[in-house]
């Protein structure tokens, strides 16, 4: 059985929050730009290659779904506020 | 130190010849250090930003209150993982820097020991060249001397013959000395480039890992939705992965349960073949729970031959995660007793302290958390069964677990279960049917018996196969 003691406010307000720390995130994609392109050695150069790519299309990805959970977080916390305002409000 | 001889492809000038140089770009490598550090920072701070974003007071169960638990420890282990494989990155980058630039000096070294060793060689050579030169002049003074100044002219030329052979002795030993420098150079030169060579592979072997710490999240692409709760606990049952260590006497191993599920009847199982199942639930607490299930095909009790062998077990291992999103403990399922260990208690791989160890007893297969021989007079564990069991039980019964058998290192075959239409079917397995041993009668029930109060949250229990045995 689901069962919700929560303040919808504080979900709300954790969205929020939620959302902020993927945008900063955002921030990271370049980070391993300087990663690429080191002479050698070999494996290790080849490495460091995939890595930088992997990275940045991860940390992207990473940014887009922290801000999407901080989203959804919002939006359970708006529908629980509805659900709330539904059951006190005049019949 | 001297300088840089002239630098070809991998080789080095010296002398005559060349050495071979170590591969390497030592400063690259260091702004790469640099980089990885960065970017490993700014992940543990994101980590740290959400770990305190994500505090909810209150009571919340439920479908979204599972969501909410599996994305925020997934994001915060994938966040905090991301830090640990930067800095991890960063650390082997800055090893390899450090090798590669020492090595490189030392070739120069040695490039510079040949080139000084082959110029003495030719210096002697020309020294010895020109004393022939005097000499051969004054043997010839000799020839042509007259008899008044033979005697000097003959002293002349003793001296001058002496001097070229000293000379030539000395040229001799030069060679030798410049030829022997040569070798030693190009042997050690060899040693330093393996040397390179393979912390170079062990480096990229670091990258690669973090790498591929990635690619389970796959690429930014327009269009692609967020990841779906399952990539993020998948993630997460992967970094935590328990490590078995199986008795020695172990004979009876785990196995893909679809083999088994598909009409494979294999007793002795199978752990290249094998899979670990996972699935999570989320506490009344909202903290993510990771339960794996280990699939043996058969299960064979070596102290009570005949009792309660049979076919078609899963044997749970739990991790629970607490509020900072850190495993809190770990809970080990053995014939129905539930042992509760703190996580800091937890034995753990030396070389990735994510990873609990698992002692799996002989034959029984309970779930151990150190090695050791177990009596099974616990309450709730299996006597009780065997008390109840008509004929009032069957003797003694003990676990034998030394961990000293073939390990099982799952970490690659751990499965969502439920992404698996034949293990979860809408919350349900499907298709496993009980394939109890017919000499045992039907398996004895376990429910209700030895569960640890820590582990009697009203939780979803991973609902199990009809008829399969349930705990051990």
């Amino acid at each position: 059985m689901s069962r919700v003691v929560v303040t919808p406010a504080e979900l709300h307000g954790v969205g929020g929050d939620v959302a902020a720390v993927g945008m900063g995130l955002r921030s990271t994609e370049g980070e391993l730009a300087d990663a690429n392109g080191v002479a050698g050695p070999s494996a290790t150069a080849a490495a460091l290659e995939m890595l930088a790519a992997e990275w940045s299309a991860g940390a992207e990805r990473l940014a887009d779904d922290v801000i999407a959970f901080g989203a959804l977080t919002q939006a359970v916390g708006a529908l629980f506020q509805r659900v709330d305002h539904g059951r006190d409000g005049p019949p | 130190m001297p300088g840089p001889g002239s630098l070809s492809f991998g080789t080095i000038s010296a002398g005559s010849g060349a050495l071979p140089f170590p591969e390497g770009d030592p400063g690259g490598l260091r702004a790469a250090a640099r980089a990885a550090d960065r970017a490993g920072g700014a992940f543990e701070r994101s980590a740290g930003a959400l770990r305190g974003a994500t505090q909810v007071d209150g009571e919340w169960s439920g479908q979204a209150a599972q969501g909410f638990a599996t994305a925020r420890v997934g994001h915060l282990e994938v966040l905090r993982t991301s830090g640990d494989e930067l800095a991890g990155v960063a650390e082997a980058l800055q090893r390899l820097a450090r090798t590669v630039e020492e090595a490189q000096d030392e070739v120069r070294r040695l490039a510079w020991q040949v080139t000084t060793a082959e110029e003495a060689a030719d210096r002697a050579q020309a020294d010895a060249t020109a004393a022939q030169g005097r000499a051969t002049a004054a043997a010839s003074a000799l020839m042509g001397a007259s008899p008044e100044a033979m005697a000097a002219a003959q002293s002349a030329s003793d001296s001058a013959g002496a001097e070229a052979g000293r000379a030539a002795s000395a040229a001799a030993d030069a060679k030798d000395h410049a030829e022997q420098v040569r070798r030693n150079a190009e042997r050690d030169a060899q040693r330093l480039c393996n040397d390179v060579e393979r912390q170079d592979s062990s480096t990229a072997g670091v990258v690669d890992a973090a790498a591929s710490c990635m690619a389970p999240l796959g690429g930014s692409e327009p269009g692609v939705p967020p990841l779906p709760t399952s990539a993020l606990a998948s993630f997460v049952a992967r970094k935590y992965a328990p490590i078995f260590r199986f008795d020695s006497d172990e004979d009876h191993f785990p196995d893909d349960v679809l083999d088994w599920i598909a009409g494979e009847r294999d007793h002795s199982g199978d752990l290249g073949e094998a899979t670990l199942p996972f699935t999570y639930h989320v506490t009344e607490d909202g903290e993510l729970q990771l339960e794996y299930g280990r699939f043996h095909p058969f299960n064979d009790f070596p102290d009570d031959p005949g009792f309660s062998d049979h076919e078609g077990d899963f044997e749970p291992f739990t991790i629970q995660f607490g509020r900072d999103g850190r495993p809190s403990h770990a809970d080990f399922e053995s014939h129905g007793h539930t042992r509760v260990v703190d996580w800091p208690d937890v034995d753990r791989d030396a070389g990735d302290r994510r990873r609990p160890v698992v002692y799996p007893s002989h034959g029984g297969h309970g779930n151990n958390a150190e090695p050791g021989r177990y009596d099974n007079d616990r309450p709730g564990v299996v006597r009780d069964v065997v008390d109840r069991l008509p004929g009032g039980g069957v003797g003694d019964h003990h676990d034998e677990a030394d961990g000293q058998g073939r390990p099982w290192n799952p970490r690659d075959d751990v499965v969502d279960a439920r992404q698996i239409p034949e293990l979860w079917d809408d919350r349900e397995f499907g298709t496993v049917h009980s394939f109890t041993h017919p000499d045992q009668g039907p398996p004895p029930d376990l429910d209700g018996v030895g569960d640890d109060d820590r582990h009697e949250d009203p939780v979803e229990e991973w609902d199990r196969p009809p008829g399969v045995h349930p705990r051990g």
